[in-house]
């Protein structure tokens, strides 16, 4: 009877696990908060970066190398749309720049933004 | 200027962005009045912060721009070293001369076009240290917190009086309490704006502020109060205290737009950087009407109420 229960119980998480992950997989947001949760380290790939970089928080979790790293892989336009969403540059600012100029406003003004809040 | 028994008044147009409770939006205010008044009628605007907080600074400079500034000796708290030394009187030296954070106005003043101009006369966290030291030796003399309001009333006045031809509006963010600093910054005010929220703290905190200025430092303060609701988050209970606020409360008090509650002002109030710029448009995006309102209401009032100066318009 008893094992009939642990198997029944194992069985159930497997169940919730496998609903996670296929959660997990659908939705990268929710996947990044609790990977962070649990104190991992993040990076990001492709069109993923865009979405869920965070460039303050890069400045301060990654060093410079790393931080233009996870920049290096994206076009011209994603640099823009991370740089605009995240409020590090606005339309005039980076008009007429390419991805290395964009790349390194994205540092010096993260890093100044971070040392701005960060307590 | 001149004086009205024991009460300064000055005859320029200065403004306080003033209300007791802080948390109302006064800094966020005082921008996007600057930004505003700047760019659709092309004013030159200073903008003084005496809030030790320097959020005005800061929306206007990014912290990074507010150390450089005090390392390059601008600031409020070098006008108040100067008090406590016993100094002749002088804004102008620790003025920023620029605080634009607007492409258009940036661009009109490269091609020797300037219409419209913001400057700043910027805080910094060093100043609640001074108030303290001035406040601990002011005292130590037998002072009184109204006696050293009072002299640094004076001080104020002096020093902003040389300024008065350079500048179409002086804004002077105050802080959120009743510091010497504070007093002196409502007793050389002109006119001043109100900030508050549609809720009952903020109501209790506006009626104070209406008590205490009332008997204190102006007793035609309604005549000279245009008032903006900021942060409208438009629910039941919102809309019933504007309501009450604006038809039983403060029903003799010019209202200005209520200004809703959004995530783009927030940001628009996040410089990116001190070198960044940019457009009005992009700046406030879907807000700017609110902002352009604001300015408009904001003229109007200063043209019925006080000085009898009609400010015209240069951008639509």
């Amino acid at each position: 009877m008893t094992d009939e229960t642990d198997q029944d119980a194992f069985t159930k998480l497997d169940r919730f696990f496998e609903e996670l992950r296929l959660e997990m997989r659908a939705n990268p947001e929710l996947a990044v908060r609790l990977v962070k949760a649990i104190g991992a380290e993040v990076s990001f790939e492709g069109t993923l970066a865009v979405k869920l970089v965070n460039p303050r928080e890069l400045a301060i979790t990654s060093d410079e190398a790393g931080f233009r790293a996870a920049f290096a892989a994206m076009t011209l336009a994603d640099i823009k749309t991370v740089l605009k969403a995240h409020n590090l540059a606005s339309a005039v600012d980076m008009k007429g720049l390419q991805a290395p100029e964009l790349i390194d406003m994205a540092y010096r003004r993260a890093v100044a933004k971070a040392a701005e809040r960060n307590v | 200027m001149n004086t009205d028994g024991n009460r300064l008044i000055m005859s320029a147009n200065i403004v306080a962005i003033a209300n007791l409770k802080g948390g109302v939006g006064k800094s966020t205010t005082t921008v996007m009045l600057a930004d505003s008044l700047a760019y659709h009628f092309g004013l030159n605007v200073l903008v003084v912060d005496l809030d030790a907080q320097a959020n005005s600074s800061q929306m206007l400079l990014t912290e990074q721009g507010v150390h450089a500034a005090s390392e390059q000796g601008k600031g409020t708290h070098h006008l108040l070293g100067q008090f406590l030394e016993g100094r002749k009187a002088m804004a102008g030296p620790f003025i920023m001369p620029n605080a634009v954070s607007i492409e258009e106005l940036r661009a009109a003043e490269m091609k020797s076009e300037r219409l419209g101009w913001i400057s700043a006369l910027p805080a910094h966290p060093q100043l609640r240290m001074d108030e303290l030291a001035l406040e601990e030796e002011w005292y130590s003399r037998t002072g009184t917190p109204t006696t050293l309001s009072e002299a640094l009333a004076r001080h104020f006045q002096n020093a902003f009086s040389d300024l008065l031809p350079l500048y179409d509006l002086i804004l002077l963010d105050c802080p959120p309490h009743l510091s010497p600093l504070s007093r002196a910054g409502l007793a050389v005010a002109d006119v001043f704006v109100i900030p508050t929220l549609a809720d009952a703290v903020s109501s209790w905190g506006t009626k104070q502020f209406m008590s205490w200025v009332g008997e204190n430092v102006r007793a035609d303060l309604v005549n000279r109060s245009f008032s903006v609701i900021t942060r409208f988050k438009n629910t039941n209970y919102a809309r019933q205290t504007r309501s009450e606020l604006q038809n039983v409360y403060l029903k003799d008090i010019w209202f200005g737009p209520t200004i809703p509650e959004s995530v783009q002002v927030l940001t628009a109030m996040d410089r990116p950087a001190a070198d960044s710029y940019d457009t009005f448009r992009g700046k406030y995006g879907k807000m700017r009407g609110d902002v352009r309102v604001l300015a408009e209401e904001f003229v109007k009032f200063v043209h019925a109420r006080k000085w009898n100066e009609s400010f015209t318009k240069v951008r639509t």
